[in-house]
């Protein structure tokens, strides 16, 4: 392999993985603190849930810019929510604009970057994910710095024909350019997890002085491990070490430390690895709305399915067939349908996510007014794999810093690290730039 | 229409002679390029009367592609010195000079020797030329035969030249156990039937397509307390298991015991077996300071064992099979005992040693190839091993079958009575194939074509199999191997599993092209580039099949010469497994009509149905061996193959026919190759 030139994006990228240590410094010094415009009373979250396979490109944006725009097919379930949502349109990943038609663009959704082509071997998305960024700020405040969640186990084998491997269509959650973050399919898993982190002192023995031992046992490895394996090692002891911090805030909590904004042990387990797709995709957003309303991450990430998915999405009325099927409709009427269909149920979802996020009170306010949403695919067309004018929608206001309801209508192939790097600054992450910005959409905020 | 192969027919003759080429393209498959030693001088070249192939070469350039697939007479296959002129042709205009763009020089490989010299370059070559991301889009194209012929020699010469090389060592392993690898190990460290490893994130594959591959083994934040859950769970399990506590705390205090000695004996026993070497003496006493502090503040001797326990499952030295570097860099070092031990161990049983292994490596016999080669065949032949464990990972990942009633599953609105153990029944049947193979040593070729399979009560129901046409057998929940009568012969193997079927067709029907991209790439290793965007999808539905036959339709689309130069290789193919439907049950007609498997290829050749396939299969048996080995191999290594690998997949895949391809050969080939037992540190 050549060595990369040095590329704006790879200053940009060396720089994203500097940003990254100071956090982890930070990260021994507890999450007792509180940060940001973000008040006790009222933390500001963000979430961004991702779509494969892209939207029927026909009848998605709306005619209209500004407010007084008109629902297009795929936007109608919005319905109710429609002030609560700004559509924008126009934007893209230039960096995706490369390799096979699925994993450069969804690996990269939220990293803005290009991907290294692998099976394995120097695996590296190029960058750190936006959720990622917040959460080097928002997740010092909660027992989880972040939460990723999804709904489908991953296809065995690696994509021959393409040759990349499917780690790739299988995470946006990049914590570093070589560190995905495995992601829970298990509604009942993220819910017991929850409960534990949320249950105060575990019961029994510490665990505490094992995790001591880890390091210990981990100092004899590591002296005869090169530097690629010493990395993966240091991961294994990072994961280490965040969880003994959480353990000794656990074990001997302060007035300041933090405290779950509801019972979660009150709260009804969710069915354990539920078989129907639908119904796995309703829990898993009850998760991250509980996630939420108890304050246990103010940052998430879901993806409705993975790259390439395989589901089956006939159990929506009128589809016969996957979605990945679907989404090479040949320009033909009767796939298109079915195209548009599967789109239309995953904004279904998001609206089912929006309404509950807004069910839930806080203050004189409710969750979904203090979060920012993304809602998305990393394609435009699927049938030929288009990455220009992402399907994109941003719910909630931030804790009124968004000013939702608009359609933006972008100029073409404006970056969509703009709107990311918009979202980060509107839930009070300090960021200036983030991939190949050039600065935040102002129009989205209030 | 079942009439079935005989094995004197596909069989006979000498085995190890080179198969007949049905033409030099031949799916490309059997290309042999001869090479020539010499230095290939471009500027000599560009007069045209060095090298005879620039004849072959310049004709393809500015021939008719179309025209040149329909000759009688198929194109020769490349050699250096054609290969560089087409390179040259093609590439020259910006890599032309010493100083060509990007850093990459024609005259950097002009030279034979470059092929294993500068392998990387070569790697590259191909790389770009395979993704078509050279020449970019807006230089001359090379037409997509010659690219493809280029393609199919590069693989061949660079494989050639790295043999010349000799075998060489890898990287000494460091990676995690795999999810199903840390529930196997668990379990058996245990002796307990809990499945430890339910909670933890799912592997995704990479290397050679399974998900024990180092590589992609990655590590998230959510690990640490995962690994302590399971752990705990795991151990409050075994705490409720008199038997399993038994064995873990075989050493009881007694007046000639100390509670303290006993402790630390309990805990050695068990340290030793996690980490798979002996435990050092100090690496001891810091578990027997977590289990006397635990018992210091008032946990009994049993729950303060288990706490130290727990300790020892948390630890790198549990979780990551890691072997010691060797000291000096480029120098191939044996594995130890005890590493030797644990990589076959998590081979063939995706879990640790068992007693006996262990043993063999405590006594420092593995060393011993005698000894080395006793143990595998006992690994894989006696009774009640682990060699399910491994396998049906191997198998269900490479033929993709594990996804077979997990992430993809049986259309519930059109196959209604599909229940999960149908699917399990169909997801475990080439698994126990390959196992039963490997275990009676019968031929690899088994693989493509027999008379037995697998099958119980449930597949007899999803294949509509008369029971009374198998040989007297009760039929229970459990698969038992039958022998096939000829009616039913086209059930056995991997392509009468009838996962294999469901998992390359849609949902709702049989795809002739994915199931003949299936094929090519899980039989023969053939990784076809995706269709180029601008080319409109073939349209296989039912309702315009019904105006236009499907088969007329990839016709049209084959007469296409970008397309046809993939779609010449897949259709056939999958058009000769149509009596297959998308559950993989027999069919003689569907609504269209009656089932016409027969295709043919571009070559004129005629492929009649899956008897037809199979007979195919068998004519590119050494291209089949040598996908397996390399898959096998990389399986069995959990990483993705280097270049340094290819020499050993060579000299396995060369051996295979004097053994008549028994299959053990295949996994002793693999067990006793240098990569396998020794490893080395390149800089």
């Amino acid at each position: 392999m050549s060595k990369p030139r040095l590329t704006r994006r790879t200053v940009l990228r060396g720089a994203g993985a500097m940003l990254a240590l100071p956090w982890l410094e930070g990260m021994q010094s507890a999450f007792a603190q509180d940060t940001g415009a973000a008040s006790a009373d009222r933390p500001i979250r963000m979430a961004a849930l991702f779509y494969p396979n892209g939207c029927r490109q026909d009848r998605w944006t709306p005619a209209q810019s500004g407010r007084e725009w008109e629902m297009t097919p795929q936007l109608t379930p919005l319905g109710d929510r429609k002030a609560d949502v700004s559509v924008v349109s126009g934007l893209w990943h230039q960096a995706t604009n490369t390799g096979d038609g699925h994993y450069v663009k969804d690996a990269a959704w939220l990293t803005g970057t290009t991907i290294t082509k692998t099976t394995g071997v120097d695996l590296n998305s190029g960058g750190i994910s936006a959720d990622q960024v917040a959460a080097q700020t928002l997740g010092k405040v909660t027992p989880l710095p972040s939460l990723e969640l999804g709904t489908e186990a991953v296809r065995s084998g690696i994509d021959a024909a393409v040759g990349y491997t499917r780690v790739y269509g299988a995470h946006i959650a990049w914590r570093q350019p070589t560190q995905p973050l495995a992601k829970e399919i298990n509604p009942r898993l993220v819910f017991d997890r929850m409960t534990m982190v949320a249950g105060g002192k575990p019961d029994g023995r510490s665990n505490r002085p094992l995790l001591d031992r880890v390091n210990e046992d981990a100092k004899r490895l590591s002296q005869n491990l090169g530097q690629h394996d010493r990395q993966r090692l240091e991961q294994y002891l990072e994961s280490v070490r965040a969880l003994e911090q959480r353990l000794s805030d656990l074990e001997s909590p302060t007035e300041r430390s933090w405290k779950p904004r509801v019972d979660l042990a009150s709260r009804e387990a969710p069915a354990n690895d539920p078989k129907e797709h639908a119904e796995r995709t309703r829990l898993m957003l009850d998760m991250i709305a509980l996630a939420f309303e108890a304050d246990v991450t103010r940052v998430a990430t879901f993806m409705f399915g993975n790259s390439v998915s395989d589901i089956n999405f006939s159990f929506v009325e009128g589809v016969e067939g996957s979605h990945h099927e679907m989404s090479h409709h040949r320009n033909e009427e009767k796939l298109l349908d079915q195209y548009e269909r599967i789109t239309k149920w995953h904004v279904e979802q998001y609206v089912y996510l929006l309404n509950k996020l807004r069910s839930l009170p806080e203050g004189d306010s409710n969750v979904l007014d203090n979060s920012a949403i993304l809602f998305g695919s990393g394609l435009r067309d699927g049938n030929s794999h288009n990455p220009h004018d992402l399907p994109l929608l941003l719910g909630g206001k931030a804790g009124g810093k968004l000013s939702p309801g608009q359609h933006i209508a972008a100029t073409k192939d404006n970056p969509m690290a703009n709107l990311l790097l918009t979202m980060l600054q509107a839930v009070d992450v300090p960021a200036k730039h983030f991939a190949d910005s050039t600065g935040p959409m102002t129009e989205l905020f209030a | 229409m079942n009439a079935g192969l005989t094995r004197s027919s596909r069989r006979g003759g000498d085995p190890t002679s080179p198969t007949r080429k049905r033409g030099g393209e031949d799916f490309g498959i059997e290309l042999h390029a001869v090479l020539r030693r010499g230095v290939y001088s471009p500027s000599l070249a560009r007069r045209a009367s060095v090298c005879l192939w620039l004849i072959a070469a310049a004709l393809l350039l500015t021939g008719d592609v179309a025209a040149e697939t329909n000759t009688s007479t198929p194109p020769a296959a490349l050699d250096f010195c054609a290969a560089m002129a087409a390179l040259e042709q093609g590439c020259a205009d910006c890599h032309g000079e010493e100083d060509g763009d990007g850093g990459f020089s024609l005259a950097k490989v002009a030279n034979e020797d470059s092929l294993h010299l500068d392998h990387a370059t070569w790697l590259r070559v191909r790389q770009r030329l395979a993704d078509h991301s050279m020449p970019p889009s807006d230089a001359e194209p090379i037409e997509i035969e010659l690219r493809l012929r280029l393609l199919e020699w590069l693989r061949v010469a660079m494989r050639e030249a790295i043999q010349k090389q000799g075998e060489i060592a890898g990287p000494p392993m460091f990676r995690r156990l795999a999810a199903h690898e840390y529930a196997n190990t668990i379990r058996d460290l245990l002796g307990t039937h809990f499945n430890a490893g339910s909670g933890l994130p799912q592997d995704v594959a990479g290397g050679e397509g399974f998900n024990n591959a180092a590589e992609t083994l990655i590590i998230s934040p959510i690990h640490a307390e995962k690994y302590v859950e399971a752990a705990t769970e795991a151990l409050n399990y075994a705490a409720r298991d008199s038997r399993a506590r038994d064995r873990l705390f075989a050493d009881r205090p007694s007046e000639a015991l100390t509670e303290v000695d006993a402790a630390r004996a309990n805990l050695k026993r068990f340290a030793d077996r996690a980490f798979r070497r002996p435990i050092e003496s100090d690496e001891l006493d810091a578990y027997a300071m977590l289990y006397a502090d635990a018992r210091a503040d008032g946990l009994e001797f049993e729950p303060a064992i288990f706490y130290a326990m727990r300790g020892v499952l948390v630890s790198p030295q549990f979780l990551f099979l890691s072997e010691l570097a060797p000291a000096e860099l480029n120098v191939a070092q044996p594995l130890t005992d005890h590493e030797l031990a644990t990589r076959l161990s998590y081979f063939l049983w995706a879990t640790m040693p068992d007693d006996e292994l262990r043993a063999a490596a405590d006594a420092g016999k593995l060393s011993d190839p005698d000894e080395l080669k006793r143990q595998t065949v006992r690994m894989l032949t006696e009774k009640g091993t682990h060699l399910n464990d491994s396998m049906v990972q191997f198998v269900g990942q490479w033929l993709g079958t594990a996804d077979w009633g997990n992430s993809k599953i049986a259309d519930a609105e059109v196959h209604k009575w599909v229940q999960d153990h149908h699917m399990s029944a169909m997801r475990n049947q080439p698994v126990y194939f390959v196992e039963s193979m490997l275990q009676q040593n019968g031929s690899l070729l088994d693989l493509i074509d027999c008379n037995w399979t697998f099958l119980n009560e449930e597949l007899l129901r999803v294949y509509k199999i008369d029971r009374k046409d198998i040989e007297a057998r009760r039929f229970a929940q459990h698969l038992v191997r039958v022998e096939l009568p000829d009616k039913y012969r086209y059930r056995c193997g991997i392509l009468g599993s009838g996962a294999t079927m469901a998992v390359s067709a849609y949902a709702r029907r049989s795809s002739p092209v994915l199931r003949g991209a299936w094929i090519l790439d899980k039989f023969l290793g053939i990784e076809l580039p995706p269709p180029p965007p601008d080319v409109p999808k073939l349209d296989e539905s039912k309702e315009v099949a019904a105006v236009k036959t499907l088969r007329e339709r990839l016709e049209q689309h084959r007469a296409d010469a970008t397309c046809a130069s993939c779609h010449d290789r897949i259709d056939p193919i999958g058009f000769a497994l149509e009596n297959f439907d998308e559950l993989g049950r027999w069919r003689d007609r569907d609504d269209g009509g009656e089932i016409d498997p027969v295709a043919v290829m571009a070559d004129g050749t005629k492929i009649e149905g899956v008897n037809g396939l199979k007979t195919f299969l068998l004519d590119n048996k050494e291209q089949f061996t040598r996908h397996l080995t390399e898959k096998m191999l990389g399986y069995a290594l959990a990483r993705g193959l280097q270049p340094n690998d290819l020499c050993t997949v060579e000299n396995i895949v060369e051996r295979l026919p004097a053994s008549e391809y028994k299959s053990q050969e295949l996994v002793l080939g693999i067990v006793l190759s240098e990569p396998f037992r020794n490893k080395r540190v390149s800089e």
